[in-house]
């Protein structure tokens, strides 16, 4: 193998290829073979507004399922949820379950709701929004009431991966911790830092809601800065985050499946990850390599987030040429990424083609070639939770709707509009190419305007100026490296640069010395 | 085209399990291993080469098996061992060694074995010591670096070494090292797992050594085609013979790590893989689509997840905490120790990073004096101070690189390249003209 020594095997540094934005892509459903959007619609009108306290197992993944539990053995646990209206039962080993929490819950099976055998959920009735609600005036809400639940909703809003970076993140969550004040010291393997007081877990709630794509940078690498923030939240600190999405287009679309509560909003659009068919840094085997290996990464957030069981539908939101079908057994989706065969069964709705030959679409951005979630088929599948047009709405699903404080002018949002102004300003300034899109930045077109000067004198303040204006761009740079900048390469070329006028400053000193000279 | 069992020897067989009581309705049977361990259980199949055995944990009963070059004795139906309380007592598990693995001398403990109380820790403890191989492998994970860490805590004579593996690939001259050092050094004193956050390219051929891997949730093992950079037309995979070396080698790697080799193929070029897995959770691979379960299709490089790796027995588990991983290991009771091996592994890689800025810097201000010196205008002195200059910061680098000795193998800035650089440097002291 040695005289390999100079094969290299990573292309983690490569660029990928901007990506078509697939924000508009058609409903996926519309071209079901089954229609179930109805389904998903039906209200559980035998539910009372409140439920009797259910049975409540908690699996190692992180997930809550509210039901009834039918049936308990050595091994598993059989219960009744309700998934988007559809009663079921659900079988859940023991090796993968934490905890069993008996409810007081005596009613048949059917009358427990639950969805994505996750959560108990009220079930809204028209007109009702406004019913009983104690919320939205925040001036009315006491405080002190230990019944009290806070959403603590930001919306993050912009390109995924610039305007919503690690940073972000970073501080969204402090912010919400001096806001909220429900952080504790920790203990443990989480001594010397801080946890959510186990007391407020479950009442002090932050909602991200996602308005975002990657803009041209589609790679799965993108989440992977993000995702350990909000992870770190949930699994080490117990903080409850919950993402709602009205857009999680390019890699933003794998960001929320690190949470187990997902909700869409009625427009919501979660997919479009990256068509990776079109990756080329290289050959066809190359090209393959760095498509599975992504492939790979953005699978192990899914499973890492618990929902493993829909790798199939994200490989048809990441390539054109995966199939994805899909039929319930047990209130489950059960997926194929290819076309269901006799052996297969029956009653498979298909949610995306191949795109190839008859199948391709006329147009990229409509049509089925790649997967596209929506509120209808997620809440069906069981990726989320449900679907919620306001933060009432959200609070009716929570199951908080009787006593709730919606903080959405908070000092976290701030803290995200901020860095967004920042990159935002950032940008304007230091933008190091003229495009269509974009003119070249602020700074270098003062820049490239410095005279030269014709005396040694005005060469000398031009050089001043340069320099002046070229540590002013690494100083943004440096400030938004992590978007700009990860890899240093950037503020190499700026020291560069700056050593080279200095260098040109000290031998146009030494002429000017020696012309001086040589005049006296 | 059912292969032997025999031949999966221990990836099939991942645990072993020690019982201190089972339940009373269990028909029992007891397996003595080599390793002196017993196996309490029900003994349901026997075959060539391995026995299925039913243990108890707690009030769960499940399917084991353990080869047969493990086993010295098997009692059937024995007396249980009674509990006072009359409860069943948690299980220990051990994986099973990989033939011709076993101590030479099974009653004498072995830092290796680490269900032998003579090699734990006073407490009773299992010795376990993490050392982390992240980024590049070749600059930033190499053999050099991964035989400092060890050497540094021989002493403390860890039983178990878990290799966490973050890696995206690097330089596949590497491999070879790092792989006979893992397989001909480590292994003969420790037992040695790998534990996968990402195991890219060549990262993914260096784990392939270690007959127990597990993954992270979010882990990932595979796309491990070798190719060249640069040229017309991006990277290039390897053809030809030097793409033999290449799929020999992770065969190779592949039968360290007691794997089917197909798997590493499916990882290295393309070509079909499916699998059967019967009852018993035996996988068999087929090179081709005969089995049961499509792993790769013809045109696509294999990446498993860490559901598919646990699913087709590349790993034997998934954690995500220490805890975790090393109750999946059996290890009931283990202290973390020897941080000493990690903490080089961070130090080393920090330089590595460091040295990567200041390199750059050195080389830009190399080219900068020595262009500058170039265009000296014909002053004589002028030239020469820029020359001077130079030689500073080719020097100032070539100390650098002595503090990231890895730069020297993987990238320009060698020995040969230095000398070149001097030798250049002198030339143009001279007088010109």
């Amino acid at each position: 193998m040695n005289r390999l020594a100079r094969l290299m095997g990573s292309l983690r540094g490569f660029t990928v290829p901007a990506m078509v934005s697939l924000a508009v892509i058609a409903s996926a459903s519309q071209w079901s073979t089954v229609s179930a959007a109805d389904e998903s619609k039906q209200p559980a009108k035998d539910v009372p507004a409140a439920n009797p306290a259910p049975d409540r197992v908690v699996l190692r993944s992180g997930k809550i399922v509210d039901g009834l539990i039918l049936e308990e053995t050595d091994t598993q646990i059989t219960m009744t949820v309700v998934m988007s209206g559809i009663s079921a039962k659900a079988t859940f080993p023991k090796s993968d379950i934490l905890e069993i929490k008996r409810g007081n819950n005596a009613k048949p099976a059917g009358e427990v709701v639950a969805s994505k055998s996750v959560e108990v959920k009220p079930v809204k009735k028209k007109g009702d929004k406004k019913g009983d609600e104690k919320k939205a005036d925040e001036s009315s809400v006491d405080e002190d009431d230990p019944t009290l639940t806070r959403l603590y909703v930001v919306t993050l809003k912009g390109r995924f991966g610039f305007d919503i970076a690690k940073t972000t993140l970073v501080n969204v969550f402090e912010e919400a911790d001096k806001e909220l004040g429900d952080a504790v010291e920790g203990s443990g393997i989480m001594e010397g830092k801080t946890v959510i007081d186990p007391a407020k877990r479950d009442r002090n709630i932050i909602v991200l809601k996602l308005e975002t794509g990657s803009d041209g940078r589609a790679d799965v690498f993108l989440a992977e800065d993000l995702v350990p923030v909000v992870k770190e939240q949930i699994v080490d600190r117990g903080r409850r985050v919950i993402f709602w999405i009205d857009r999680a287009t390019g890699s933003a679309a794998v960001f929320p499946f690190v949470s187990p509560d997902i909700y869409f909003t009625p427009e919501g659009r979660l997919g479009g990850i990256a068509d990776l068919d079109e990756f080329d840094v290289g050959d066809h085997l190359v090209n393959e390599k760095q498509i599975s290996l992504r492939i790979g990464h953005a699978e192990g957030f899914l499973i890492k987030g618990g929902y493993g069981d829909h790798i199939p539908a994200l490989r048809a939101m990441l390539r054109k040429q995966e199939w994805l079908f899909v039929r319930f057994e047990g209130g489950k989706p059960i997926y194929l990424n290819r076309e269901p065969e006799e052996k297969d069964g029956p009653d498979w709705t298909m949610l995306s083609d191949d795109g190839d030959g008859d199948n391709k679409d006329e147009a990229v951005l409509i049509g089925n070639d790649m997967f596209l979630l929506e509120p209808d088929w997620a809440e069906k599948l069981g990726i989320s939770d449900g679907t919620a047009e306001t933060i009432d709405d959200l609070a009716f699903r929570l199951g908080v709707q009787r006593n709730y404080k919606a903080m959405e002018k908070n000092k976290a949002q701030k803290a995200a509009d901020a860095w967004k102004t920042g990159i935002d300003e950032a940008i304007k300034n230091v933008n190091p190419r003229e495009t269509e899109e974009r003119r070249l930045g602020k700074l270098w077109r003062e820049f490239n305007e410095v005279p030269a000067g014709s005396d040694f004198e005005e060469r000398k303040k031009g050089r001043g100026r340069k320099t002046t204006l070229l540590r002013q761009i690494r100083a943004i740079v440096t400030k938004y490296a992590e978007v700009f900048d990860a890899n240093g390469g950037w503020r190499s070329e700026l020291d560069v640069s700056l050593s080279r006028l200095a260098q040109e400053a000290e031998a146009d000193a030494r002429e000017n010395r020696s012309q001086n000279n040589n005049r006296r | 085209m059912k292969r032997p069992l025999s031949m999966f020897g221990s990836v099939a067989a991942s645990l072993v399990l020690t019982l201190a009581c089972v339940a009373p309705s269990f028909a029992l049977d007891r397996i003595t291993l080599k390793s002196g361990k017993v196996v309490e259980g029900e003994i349901t199949k026997e075959g060539d080469g391995f026995v299925f055995v039913d243990v108890m944990i707690g009030k769960m009963r499940r399917a084991e098996i353990i080869t047969t070059d493990q086993v010295t004795k098997i009692e059937r139906d024995v007396d249980a061992k009674a509990d006072p309380a009359g409860t069943t007592v948690a299980t220990t598990a051990t994986p099973i060694k990989p033939v011709g693995k076993e101590p030479t001398k099974p009653a004498e403990a072995t830092p290796a074995d680490p269900a032998s109380p003579e090699a734990s820790t006073e407490d009773g403890a299992t010795r376990v010591c993490f050392i982390s191989l992240e980024e590049m492998v070749g600059t930033h994970l190499n053999a050099d670096a991964l035989k400092h860490s060890v050497e540094l805590i021989e002493d403390q004579k860890p039983e178990i070494i878990v290799l966490v593996i973050n890696s995206g690939g690097g330089a596949l001259a590497e491999v070879e090292p790092l792989s006979d050092y893992i397989h001909e050094e480590m292994k003969k004193h420790y037992r040695v797992v790998g534990w996968i956050q990402s195991a890219i390219s060549a990262a993914s051929m260096t784990v392939f050594n270690c007959e127990e891997i597990y993954m992270m949730k979010e882990g990932n093992v595979g796309g491990t085609v070798a190719f060249q950079s640069g040229g017309g037309g991006g990277a290039k995979a390897l053809e030809g013979g030097e793409l033999e070396v290449v799929l020999k080698a992770g065969e190779m790697l592949s039968k360290r790590g007691k794997r089917n080799p197909l798997i590493m193929r499916a990882m290295q070029v393309f070509g079909e893989l499916s699998a059967d897995i019967d009852e018993n959770g035996i996988v068999t691979w087929h090179a081709g689509t005969d089995g049961e379960f499509l792993v790769n299709p013809d045109d696509r490089i294999l990446t498993l997840n860490s559901n598919d790796a646990k699913k087709f027995g590349v790993s034997l588990g998934t954690a995500d905490t220490k805890d975790e991983l090393l109750r999946l290991m059996g290890v009931k009771e283990w202290k973390e120790v020897c941080p000493e091996a990690d903490e080089y592994q961070h130090e080393f890689r920090e330089n590595v990073t460091k040295f990567e800025a200041l390199a750059n810097k050195l080389m830009s201000e190399f080219d900068l004096a020595r262009s500058a010196a170039g265009q000296g205008g014909g002053d004589e002195k002028l030239r020469l101070m820029y020359l001077g200059r130079a030689e500073k910061k080719l020097k100032e680098l070539q100390s650098a690189v002595r503090n990231a000795p890895s730069f020297e193998k993987y990238s320009q800035f060698n020995k040969e390249w230095f000398e070149e650089q001097f030798d250049q440097l002198r030339k143009a002291k001279k007088p010109q003209g």
